[in-house]
């Protein structure tokens, strides 16, 4: 029987088995389904077929969540590239411009796909970058549509450095290396026995509901700095945030491929301070969790990681009565335990203050108390 | 700091017809440029100084001045904090407010180290101001059971938070996790 005075001894399996229990059952709620997985691909396929019957003697690559086996549920879209063979002698820089053989990738793919998907729309006029298909038929249940963004990419054959493509950047080019991306996640995904893809999830569905302060990209490419082994959840989620936040009070994050001249941008109405003090501020609840279980208090752990991803219907809060309960015994364990200071002008023995929750903040012991009598 | 918005006062701050009446009623001290603590040098810079220190603060602290009344009425320095952090219960915005002339009761202490602190307004409580403040610290205690300016803001919205749970607590359980003072002090002193 635990009262106030005695918290509930730490077990050392509970760490392991409660935190990372709630993680696991959160990252099932946001993987999706084989069935969407399925969908998806095979519109890819349709889609890849329709670009090599267009350009023929062309390689279709495939990048982007469902590739790297981190999608979220809901399933929104696919990605995937056409490297128009035809193109390499008259399409690039100081060439042509993509818009031609973005309009000839269009119409194929209208062409192909209209029969099946009547409210097919395609775009890619005034676009920065891709194609994107508007299937007008969402793959999720309950979402409004499922798109593909498309990339014309041209080979880059560049003598003295080959390594990439040319993808589209309105009407010019920028170089790339999808299909390295998708080759080191992939590697990263089985060094780690699937924990980066695990945690790369938790982490995009994180950004998700917190104002995506970084693209998914972003994410991925820290994670293959550190996300190597296979861990708990709980571990990889630490490790990633502590590079995260070293790396980028630093500078941007590099392309992983060592391939495109620019680092990964981050959410363009914040500033890396910013997108730093986000990541700082989701790691001390991480921590604070971690903290909480392992001195036994694991409902207090369970709401710091709720308050963390802030999402309830991923990650649901514990029951508040229960938080309660513990950061009273907390709180009455950390103010015994203070040590007890003299003053004798005031008469009054004064503790070191102690506060409700976490630790190691300002905190002074006072004494609450009302004028509602007086007045 | 960005200045606080009109919305976030409105869920802070108590809005009483009967405040409004009384205030009015009251002689207004004409105000004199310069002379008010907030303008004094470093009084800001001390009360902010550790809140970018604390990440469970950083950022989320706006600054305002604000008149009671129409311009010329004494000033308030206002904090507005998006939701401080307290267990068993989502984030709780706060508003401390530093008023130039108050006219509330402050016992002795000057109006800069015993400012109006509003959180969860309506929320049942045995340890409230009139006004519906929280009552977080008996202002005859020593400093060292009290909050003074010195001590900066961080200090001050963490005994918030703790005043908050401890109020949740006792609409539970009826039980003042914390100390409690006796009800002797007189709002002529």
């Amino acid at each position: 029987m635990y009262t106030l005075e005695q918290p509930v001894p730490p077990s050392p399996f509970s760490r392991a088995a409660s935190l990372e229990a709630i993680l696991e059952a959160a990252r099932h709620r946001i993987e999706v389904t084989d069935a969407e997985l399925d969908a998806a691909r095979k519109r890819r396929a349709m889609l890849a077929s329709a670009l090599l019957a267009e350009f023929r003697g062309s390689e279709v690559y495939v990048n982007g969540s469902i590739a790297h086996g981190d999608a979220l549920d809901p399933l929104t879209d696919v990605d995937l590239g056409v490297i128009v063979a035809e193109a390499v002698e008259t399409h690039g820089p100081g060439k042509r411009g993509c818009s031609d053989l973005q309009e000839r990738a269009a119409n194929a793919i209208k062409a192909a796909l209209r029969p099946e998907f009547e409210n097919l729309r395609v775009e890619h006029r005034s676009r920065k970058r891709s194609i994107l298909v508007r299937f007008g038929d969402p793959v999720t249940p309950g979402q409004t549509d499922f798109t593909a963004d498309v990339i014309i990419a041209v080979d880059n054959t560049d003598a003295d450095d080959n390594r990439g493509l040319w993808i589209p950047r309105y009407m010019g080019w920028d170089r790339s290396h999808p299909q390295e991306h998708t080759r080191l996640v992939l590697h990263a995904n089985a060094r780690s026995l699937s924990t980066y893809a695990r945690t790369v999830r938790l982490l995009k569905h994180w950004n998700r509901a917190n104002g995506k302060p970084l693209c998914s990209w972003n994410i991925k490419a820290l994670g293959l700095d550190v996300l190597d082994e296979s861990r708990p959840l709980l571990s990889s989620l630490d490790v990633w945030f502590t590079h995260a936040i070293r790396s980028l009070r630093v500078g941007l994050t590099e392309d992983p491929a060592g391939v495109a001249p620019k680092p990964i941008s981050i959410n363009e109405k914040m500033t890396r301070t910013e997108v730093v003090d986000r990541l700082e501020k989701a790691h001390r609840l991480l921590r604070q969790s971690i903290t909480y279980e392992d001195a036994g208090f694991g409902a207090m752990a369970h709401e710091s990681l709720a308050k963390m991803f802030n999402d309830p219907e991923m990650l649901p809060y514990p029951d508040e009565k229960v938080v309660r309960a513990e950061a009273a015994r907390k709180f009455t364990r950390d103010r015994t335990a203070a040590q007890s200071v003299a003053t004798p002008a005031a008469g009054v023995t004064a503790t070191i203050g102690v506060n409700v929750g976490a630790e190691g903040r300002p905190a002074r012991n006072v004494r609450s108390w009302s004028d509602k009598h007086i007045r | 700091m960005t200045p606080i918005s009109d919305a976030a006062l409105a869920v802070a701050r108590p809005c009483r017809a009967g405040h409004r009446c009384v205030a009015k009623s009251l002689p207004v001290p004409l105000r004199e440029r310069g002379t008010w603590y907030a303008d004094e040098p470093g009084f800001i810079r001390t009360l902010e100084r550790d809140l970018e220190a604390h990440v469970e603060h950083r950022g989320l602290v706006t600054r305002h001045i604000a008149a009671a009344y129409s311009s010329g009425a004494p000033r308030i320095l206002q904090y507005a904090h998006a939701g401080v952090e307290v267990p068993s219960r989502p984030n709780i915005p706060v508003l401390v407010e530093f008023h130039e002339f108050p006219l509330y009761p402050t016992y002795g202490r000057h109006p800069r180290d015993y400012p109006r602190v509003y959180a969860d307004l309506g929320a049942d409580s045995p340890h409230r101001l009139g006004g519906d403040a929280l009552c977080i610290y008996h202002p005859d205690d020593p400093p060292e059971r009290t909050w003074q300016h010195s001590d900066g803001l961080a200090l001050l919205f963490n005994l918030a938070a703790n005043h908050l749970f401890f109020e949740a607590y006792w609409r539970e359980h009826d039980m003042w996790l914390n100390d409690e003072a006796g009800h002797n002090l007189s709002p002529a002193r």
